[in-house]
């Protein structure tokens, strides 16, 4: 079990939670040359490694721009596409949880992640990781509009604390747009899984605080819980109206999505994010039984193309087996 | 910011010469600016620099590089003008700020300060952080007391990591003084 393992509530809908807290060092511009990243990136991991308690922990690794390591860092949430694209560095915990991406818009960005809804236990990490840093190398920080960034949009606190929720009937039913209004009265915006400008694939959405100036870290993560437990029972709600009133059809569509996964031998992503996300239904409503909700959810991630490598074809039926091989003790019930 | 000349009008005009190793920087409004000269300033650098360039080995064959050394730091020539504000500290310009959203430095938060308060205002709806700082700087002679204060207010909001850390800081500067 790692250092950082972080596991909150709902973990039937809410696949994980994120929090990411943008820096940057004192008397250095925003921007920043390579040699710099680098000479940053070696102020930060050995500001961390001289702590006893969880030196240890960390490693240190260049990202190359649009390398395969890096698409496949993306798509397990650990760096940005942003990142990914322009090429930095990485500290990061071995176990994962903890990750500090170096050559983004920002000097860092310190990001934990967590299973469920645990918005609140990641900015604890994340608040402590930041402080060993800050000790050693002082941040770039304004009595009035406290921590300086690149972009005036996350001055303050520096906090986008986020997570991402299962909402396929919601999807289905067209309450989306009700949620994003509703998420947006209380300050916090509904957006795709796979961050900005990305279509919500399988019905994952992230939920994240909207302003970062003006209220604590520890209230807007507040507040994010309060508005993502509301969405998560909106969609709980939505599932049983369904059951109500088109139960056969639903229990069609979810009993056929794990005939699929038990038993295709060749699979493209979309399909197979379709299947995990009815699975997951499935599950939760007590229509199947036999596999955790997080494994789904690690499965989910696995199938991405970047993760699996090899040509088109190989892929498929290297995805087409990791469903299979986690769909073996599915049952229905 | 406001003119340094007349501390009426807007600035819109950052000013910058060295002259013989010293640099005068003003932050000007278009009137004061004219009343300078610098408009004709300008106007002779860009000659100056022309002249050169059209004719670079008339200044090599004539005088050798001690006189065009000399000209070149001894008269406006080495002047530069920029019309735009710019950040002192990084350069950024008014125009990139616009145009990006993204400023370039810490202190383009005070350099801009009249453009980015307000769009603050509207994106977060305040204008003041709340929540966690950083220790205060050691440096500073009210060190301890200002640490205490911390400290009595991190108890009071219950952030005992934030003063825990805080009363090491304070045993520590505390252990130096003796």
């Amino acid at each position: 079990m790692s250092t950082f393992s972080i596991t909150g509530g709902f973990l039937g809908l809410a696949a994980s939670s994120r929090v990411r807290l943008a820096r940057n060092l004192k008397g250095y511009p925003f921007r920043l040359t390579e040699q710099q990243h680098e000479e940053i990136a070696e102020k930060i991991f050995s500001a961390l490694r001289r702590n006893p308690a969880i030196g240890a922990e960390f490693e240190k690794k260049q990202i190359f721009p649009h390398s395969t390591e890096a698409a496949a860092l993306v798509e397990q949430h650990t760096i940005s596409p942003e990142l990914a694209q322009n090429g930095g560095w990485l500290i990061a915990s071995r176990e994962g949880g903890v990750a500090i991406m170096i050559g983004e818009e920002d000097h860092l960005r310190l990001q934990v992640m967590g299973a469920g809804l645990c918005p609140k236990e990641c900015l604890e990490t994340a608040q402590r990781v930041a402080t060993l840093i800050e000790n050693e190398t002082p941040f770039a920080y304004d009595e009035r509009l406290g921590y300086l960034t690149a972009c005036p949009t996350n001055v303050g606190t520096g906090l986008r604390a986020s997570v991402m929720l299962h909402l396929p009937i919601l999807t289905l039913t067209g309450g989306i747009q009700q949620i994003t209004g509703f998420a947006g009265s209380r300050g916090c915006a509904v957006r795709g899984a796979y961050g900005e400008g990305s279509e919500a694939v399988g019905g994952f959405y992230q939920i994240s605080n909207q302003v970062t100036l003006g209220a604590s870290a520890a209230d807007l993560t507040d507040r994010l819980v309060e508005t993502a437990t509301a969405v998560i029972d909106a969609e709980k709600k939505a599932r049983e109206q369904v059951r109500a009133r088109q139960e056969p059809q639903l229990r069609d569509r979810i009993c056929r999505a794990a005939g699929s996964m038990k038993s295709a031998f060749l699979m493209e992503t979309g399909e197979a994010i379709g299947c995990i996300s009815d699975v997951l239904v499935g599950l939760q409503m007590g229509y199947l039984t036999g596999i955790d909700p997080q494994s789904l959810y690690a499965l989910e991630q696995a199938v991405r193309p970047a993760l699996l490598g090899g040509a088109p074809q190989e892929r498929d039926e290297k995805r087409a087996q990791l469903m299979r091989n986690a769909a073996q003790n599915l049952s229905f019930t | 910011m406001k003119c340094e000349k007349c501390g009426k009008n807007e600035a819109t005009m950052y000013y910058k010469e060295t002259i013989n190793g010293t640099t005068r920087e003003m932050h000007l409004c278009p009137e004061c600016a004219q009343k300078e000269h610098l408009g004709s300033a300008f106007e002779s650098a860009f000659q100056e620099f022309g002249g050169f360039w059209s004719d670079p080995f008339h200044s090599f064959l004539g005088g050798g590089f001690g006189s065009l050394w000399q000209d070149m730091l001894g008269t406006p020539a080495a002047t530069m003008l920029d019309t735009e504000r710019r950040c002192p500290t990084c350069g950024l310009t008014e125009h990139e700020l616009r145009q990006t959203g993204r400023v370039g430095c810490p202190d383009c938060y005070q350099t801009f300060a009249d453009i980015l308060d307000p769009y603050v205002q509207k994106v977060h709806g305040a204008t003041r952080h709340i929540g966690a700082s950083p220790a205060a700087e050691p440096a500073k002679a009210d060190t301890i007391d200002t640490l205490k204060a911390q400290l009595k207010t991190a108890i009071e909001q219950e952030d005992y990591e934030q003063a825990a850390h805080l009363r090491d800081e304070i045993r520590r500067l505390e252990g130096e003084q003796k």
